[in-house]
């Protein structure tokens, strides 16, 4: 009797062993298979934040060890820059470094291309899409029904279909200013990426689970309707404002097959493209590359970092939702 | 400075104008439409009517004439264009859709496209849940999750760039630069000029697409696991079932909405490569895709718009289906509200 109830005692512990066992296992296969894959997505910028510290004999030199991952040697010849003038975005080669990044072009101006088109395009984008989404959203008037599925059908044609007229079609458009063509401005890169059917869909969505007593509490006060949007919808709706922000930003600083083809040289190019036009220039120097990409990439990095919660929040809801 | 100058001047002027727009025309609408009242402030005729069925329009308009002058209008004049010669004043019908047919370039993009959408999908959207579920599982998921992120906030030129520098290749001999070559030489193999390498290379283009991607589904995947019940795992789990069939018999049915969510908006993102392709082996090496293939006929040695609109009006009839099936499901939930 009890020998029989101590074996049965024995045979529970060393069931519970090895399932304490097999949980180990488990969980020792989750952790690597995160780090893996963790490693996976974060080495590529790793080494191109460590790469763009050091001289180019450096990177080849590291190569063949950890080393790659580790800054050493530091320099910021890549980056550096005698006397810089921000009007004309010159620089004066510092002596005895090899030429960086901003001596061998206009930098200051490039940047300052895509964040003014970046910035006009989510600003604007911002006014005249939440404006839309609202009157589909709140509002009853015949033809919306229709509108609101060709927004939809809108949201997926892709704009590489659409390069070669709309080149045609701004090449002969005449501007304030005088000239004839859009070519080659700021404007040809901002307004026709203004509206945007996805970012109207993305109001949409938040606009419409806003309850309707708030709008007819105001409007029984006397407000009229462009209050109610100013004072009511704009409020409660930010997260979705920061959203369509981030993810235009995104988009739009990373744009690169329209400037290919609408703009000409460094005075309105974007990042992007310069990127690409400074990747083929001789000397292929990766240091000055990697200095390029990481001042291209980091602003937006944490940005996007930093908004990560809001921005998670609102496109897992459009995306779960819709 | 000047140039400068002015973009900014325009811009101002643009947007403040739109601001004026909105609000002015909304004022005009107010006055012209009036109520009628009497001096002591009694009804007489109300217009309310009238003023609320022309207000929406003043909030859709500026948006609907963008849409429909830089997306509307140019999608139909690819089409019309597809129909016509190099220069575009000559009616030459399906021509340039027969020649396609024929053409081996055509056909090699057409397979590579089925291939890309065949693997970045399916792998960003698996390796997506994968590490959604996972990162719940393991101390410091959450900063896991960060990282995974991350190559979403990076352009694909930026990308391809990095990437460059990974696959980057020098004869044998020379002290490797490239980060997977000096991996392989330092392991004893030989060095391998990865992107010549012909069909192999295209998974090596689509590795990037993946790296960028998978941050996106695994974002969505983490929000739609949250909603599934804890209890309904837990009840599994007492009835004796394993992790791995929970994932896949509980798990996975109750997100699938999500899961064809990220699937298809993957798919329209791969439908439309081409900064990747042409940054990193401009289509040589038998890595040519649709949209690199219009770039192409529409701008070098002259430029051929027929051609060249040909293979966007292609790239527009394979979104189609998605089109109507994204309708459709939108019309399903506006039925439920």
């Amino acid at each position: 009797m009890t020998t029989d109830s101590a074996l049965l005692r024995a045979e529970a512990a060393a069931r519970a062993r090895s399932a304490q066992t097999r949980k180990t296992i488990r969980s020792a296969i989750n952790y690597a298979v995160m780090i893996g894959l963790a490693f996976f997505f974060a080495f590529p910028i790793v080494i191109m934040l460590v790469s763009s510290f050091k001289p180019d004999e450096q990177i080849a030199g590291d190569m063949r060890s950890l080393y790659a991952f580790i800054p050493r040697n530091i320099t910021t010849e890549n980056y550096s820059c005698a006397d810089y003038d921000l009007a004309t975005s010159d620089c004066s080669p510092t002596p005895g470094e090899n030429p960086g990044l901003f001596e061998r072009l206009p930098f200051g101006r490039i940047y300052f291309n895509s964040v003014f088109v970046t910035a006009s395009i989510v600003i604007g984008g911002l006014l005249v899409n939440s404006m839309a989404a609202f009157a589909l959203a709140r509002l009853n008037f015949p033809g919306k029904k229709l509108l609101l599925t060709a927004v939809i059908a809108m949201i997926i044609i892709p704009f590489e279909a659409l390069a070669v007229p709309l080149l045609l079609q701004v090449n002969s458009f005449p501007w304030i200013d005088g000239s004839s063509t859009w070519i080659n401005s700021y404007q040809v890169q901002i307004f026709p990426f203004m509206a945007d059917a996805f970012s109207i869909f993305l109001f949409y969505q938040f606009f419409i689970g806003i309850p309707k007593d708030f709008d007819e509490a105001a409007r029984v006060d006397g407000a009229n309707i462009f209050t109610i949007y100013w004072r009511i919808i704009v409020p409660l709706s930010l997260p979705v404002f920061a959203t369509v922000a981030i993810l235009q930003a995104l988009t739009h600083w990373g744009s690169f097959l329209w400037p290919l083809m609408a703009t000409r040289g460094f005075e309105f190019q974007p990042l992007p493209v310069a990127m690409r036009v400074f990747f083929g220039q001789a000397p292929r120097q990766w240091g000055d590359i990697m200095a390029f990409a990481s001042l291209a990439t980091v602003p937006v990095l944490i940005l996007f970092l930093l908004f990560q919660r809001w921005f998670v929040q609102s496109v897992a809801s459009a995306g779960v939702k819709g | 400075m000047q140039q400068i100058l002015s973009g900014v001047y325009a811009i101002i002027i643009g947007v403040g104008a739109m601001v004026l727009f909105y609000f002015g025309t909304n004022w005009v609408l107010d006055k012209a439409f009036a109520d009628e009242m009497t001096a002591d402030r009694r009804m007489i005729k109300s217009r309310e009517k009238i003023r609320e069925s022309i207000r929406p329009w003043i909030f859709v308009l500026p948006a609907l004439l963008l849409l429909l002058l830089y997306l509307v209008y140019p999608a139909i004049q690819t089409f019309i264009l597809s129909f016509f010669n190099a220069t575009g004043n000559e009616f030459v019908g399906l021509h340039n859709y027969e020649w396609a047919i024929n053409d081996g370039e055509f056909l090699q993009s057409i397979g590579n496209n089925i291939l890309w959408l065949l693997i970045v999908p399916f792998v960003s959207t698996a390796l997506g849940l994968v590490i959604a579920v996972l990162a719940d599982r393991v101390r410091w998921g959450t900063l896991a999750k960060s990282m995974i992120f991350m190559p979403m906030a990076i352009s694909f030129v930026g990308a391809s760039v990095i990437w460059k520098f990974i696959y980057d290749y020098r004869p044998e001999g020379q002290a490797q630069i490239g980060v997977l070559n000096a991996l392989v030489t330092s392991l004893g193999g030989q060095p391998q000029a990865w992107l010549t390498i012909p069909f192999w290379n295209n998974i090596f283009l689509m590795i990037i697409l993946i790296w960028i991607q998978t941050g996106f589904a695994m974002v969505l995947m983490s929000a739609a696991l949250r909603g599934v019940p804890e209890e309904t795992l837990e009840a599994a789990r007492i009835d004796g079932a394993n992790e791995v069939q929970i994932f896949f018999n509980i798990m996975i049915p109750q997100i699938i909405g999500t899961i064809l969510v990220v699937w298809t908006t993957i798919t329209i993102v791969v439908l439309k490569v081409f900064d990747i392709v042409l940054a990193m082996t401009n289509g040589q090496w038998d890595t040519e895709v649709l949209a690199n293939l219009m770039y192409d006929w529409m701008f070098r040695g002259g430029g051929d718009f027929g051609r060249g609109s040909m293979l966007a009006t292609v790239i527009m009839i394979a979104v189609i289906p998605i089109m109507i099936w994204n309708i459709r499901r939108f019309r399903a939930e506006e039925a439920q509200r």
